[in-house]
């Protein structure tokens, strides 16, 4: 079960990476919440019920309704559909993707520990390098803020592949960190929307020397 | 206590949202400021004593909880005068974000949890953002997003980093994440874990620390905010950053990765020093050229670090004196805005001729912060040349290049403002009264006094952080 839901996870990886249409961002980024919790649920060692609601709460109510929802809105408000035209085509993101796999598997391979899932490692470190493509491919601020939050996706695998178990603190401080980062960059993204008259990466070049 | 303090300061601050009006928003803005010189003196009376079990009153923790009192005190009497036109719902969003950047910083500085050090780091990022977009400038909106941005991206990988850095290979599991049993648990931890740790850890960390390679949202941060607010970012959140780093370095000190950590400071502090040198000639603006001294100063404390014990002393009076002076030096930005209407330099000069006791205290200021003597940051960094000259020469040479280099351009553009004809547009400005100088003329006044005497309480705070002996101590300074 396990295996397979890495393999979805990989998929919709290279999937977000190659399509076009941020509504897609926004589907995939709220199966990956589903996955997640799917993959928190098999990596549980100890079952308690406060650990179960956090796995809930940060997966399924937050990445998979709250977050997706919020960046719905900001679709809706900014009128934004698609990437930047001269953004990095999706063919040439997936080769971009098939090396990050091969150097995820590498970095895997060198960090290998027996209490370290392996597997789980290479997914990791494959989300955190989506994350950073999208930043670098896309040219619209929006695929920025969509690359931040795959990196966070990163961030989660990685307390379960590395950790297994973190204190309720460092949940609940993990959760309150995304929300309000979410928060405060939409509305800073609407406004530079409105601002600038567009959400070109590019046209935040202002401050220079 | 540290609890009744955080209770006590949001009080304050959701005060100033319910009742924004203009004497009222100073008021509250005052009562914290004394709540936070209390709390200060409240740590340095209770050293070392553990507060609600994630916070500790540590030396080092005292040295910058006393600095930023005083910062944050001159802060908050320059933003009364920039905020004095503002509409109530501004001004008080101004001072809510000013006391939550506060108590983060604070929470920072006392956090002994890596993991609590790090959800006060990046709610230091949301207070500092509102501060930075306080003038809602197309600029302002631009550093914003950057800033938010990148820090949250930088805050992440170190988050990746510290989980590589609390994998525990005997169990799997992260148990007490206190950075003392973090030390003595990096024994047992592969070193290239640690190593992906420390990098990833420095690279996030550098967003706030100003060092390569994530400095130049610190610039733009400093560039676009009010004058009140550049001072207190560009010290007491860039010591919040070096704390977090410290505190995470100190535990690694003596794991099998130290001599590869030193060589990894010492590449990050010559890199920021090289992108300072060259930004700085390139600089059209005044605030700029103060930001990248910061990223010049805080180069040279992670060179310091690379050095032991007596390198983090030293580091440790680096970035003291470097708070007092650059936070003068930002203050006084925003008296000279008032007068030439301009950070540009090109659109500017004069400033002899127009405000010349102005004048002198902003040349007094740059002199202290390029280290010619009597600055404090002279005995620091001659200190650090001394350790340097003593068989690594090479480096000394770079580092003596490069600061020269920043030399010149600190020197060439503040001239260009301060001597000259003024320009027809300015020759009608406001006098500026004396009390306006005052935060400068006491904290270039204390850097100068750290020059030739350090307390004896200061030392013993320092000596504790490093763990050199206070016999060793004065035989580095050489002062008794």
């Amino acid at each position: 079960m396990g295996v397979l839901l890495y393999v979805l996870f990989g998929i919709s990886l290279v999937y977000i990476a190659a399509t076009e249409k941020f509504s897609n961002y926004i589907q995939v980024y709220m199966i990956q919440g589903f996955l997640l919790f799917g993959i928190a649920l098999t990596q549980l060692e100890n079952f308690t019920y406060i650990n179960l609601a956090f796995i809930l709460l940060e997966t399924i109510l937050f990445k998979s309704l709250v977050v997706p929802y919020m960046l719905r809105k900001i679709l809706e408000r900014t009128g934004i559909r698609n990437v930047h035209k001269r953004s990095l085509p999706g063919n040439y993101t997936v080769i971009i993707m098939i090396i990050a796999l091969g150097v995820s598997l590498l970095l895997a391979r060198i960090l290998a520990l027996p209490m370290v899932d392996s597997a789980f490692l290479v997914i990791a470190f494959l989300t955190l390098f989506t994350g950073l493509i999208l930043i670098s491919a896309r040219k619209l601020i929006f695929g920025h803020l969509v690359g931040f939050l795959i990196i966070e996706n990163s961030v989660f695998l990685f307390s379960i592949a590395i950790g297994k178990e973190f204190p309720l603190l460092v949940n609940a401080g993990i959760l309150l960190d995304i929300f309000i980062a979410v928060l405060i960059m939409s509305i800073f993204l609407t406004r530079i929307g409105h601002k600038m008259g567009g959400f070109e990466a590019e046209s935040l070049t202002k401050l220079t020397d | 206590m540290v609890g009744i303090y955080f209770i006590a300061g949001l009080i304050i601050a959701g005060l100033i949202l319910i009742y924004p009006g203009k004497r009222s928003s100073l008021v509250y803005t005052f009562a914290f400021i004394v709540l936070q010189a209390a709390f200060s003196v409240y740590a340095l009376l209770n050293r070392d004593r553990v507060d609600l079990r994630y916070f500790t009153y540590d030396a080092l923790a005292v040295v910058f909880l006393l600095l930023m009192s005083l910062i944050a005190a001159a802060s908050f009497y320059h933003s009364i005068g920039y905020v004095r036109d503002d509409s109530r719902r501004k001004r008080a969003f101004f001072f809510f974000s000013f006391i939550a950047l506060n108590i983060s910083l604070t929470g920072v500085y006392t956090a002994n949890n890596i993991i609590v050090s790090w959800i006060f780091i990046e709610l230091t990022t949301l207070s500092a953002a509102v501060l930075i977009n306080h003038n809602r400038s197309l600029t302002s909106l631009e550093a914003t997003w950057k800033y938010v941005f990148i820090c949250s991206v930088g805050i992440a990988l170190a988050y990746i980093g510290i989980l590589f850095a609390s994998a525990n290979p005997g169990t799997g599991q992260t148990g007490d994440m206190s950075f003392e049993s973090l030390k003595s648990s990096f024994a047992g931890i592969d070193p290239v874990y640690l190593k992906i740790a420390f990098v990833l850890i420095l690279t996030g960390y550098s967003s706030k620390l100003e060092v390569f390679p994530l400095y130049t949202i610190g610039i733009d941060a400093n560039y676009v905010a009010p004058a009140p607010v550049s001072a207190f970012l560009s010290t007491a959140l860039v010591n919040g950053g070096f704390i977090a780093f410290f505190r995470v370095f100190a535990s690694m000190t003596d794991s099998p990765i130290t001599e590869w950590m030193n060589h990894v400071l010492l590449i990050t502090g010559l890199l920021s020093l090289l992108a300072s040198a060259i930004y700085m000639q390139k600089a059209s603006n005044l605030k700029r050229v103060f930001a990248y001294s910061t990223v010049e100063h805080m180069g040279l404390v992670l060179i310091a670090l690379s050095f032991g014990q007596t390198g983090v002393y030293i580091a440790l009076i680096q970035i003291t004196v470097h708070s007092l002076i650059k936070s003068g030096l930002f203050f006084h930005a925003g008296i000279l805005h008032r007068v030439l209407k301009s950070y540009k330099i090109s659109k500017t000069g004069g400033y002899l001729a127009l405000n010349p006791a102005g004048a002198v205290i902003l040349l007094s200021g740059v002199i202290l912060i390029t280290a010619i003597p009597p600055s404090g940051l002279f005995l620091s960094e001659f200190l650090l040349f001394k350790e340097m000259i003593n068989g690594h020469w090479l480096l000394f040479l770079a580092v003596a290049v490069l600061l020269t280099l920043i030399f010149y351009g600190i020197f060439n553009k503040n001239l260009r403002m301060i001597m000259g004809n003024p320009l027809p547009a300015h020759r009608q400005t406001d006098s500026v009264p004396f009390s306006e100088y005052f935060s400068q003329i006491v904290l270039f006044g204390l850097a100068v006094i750290a020059c030739f005497y350090l307390p004896d309480f200061l030392t013993g705070l320092f000596s504790s952080i490093s763990g050199l002996d206070t016999h060793l101590v004065q035989s580095v300074l050489n002062l008794k």
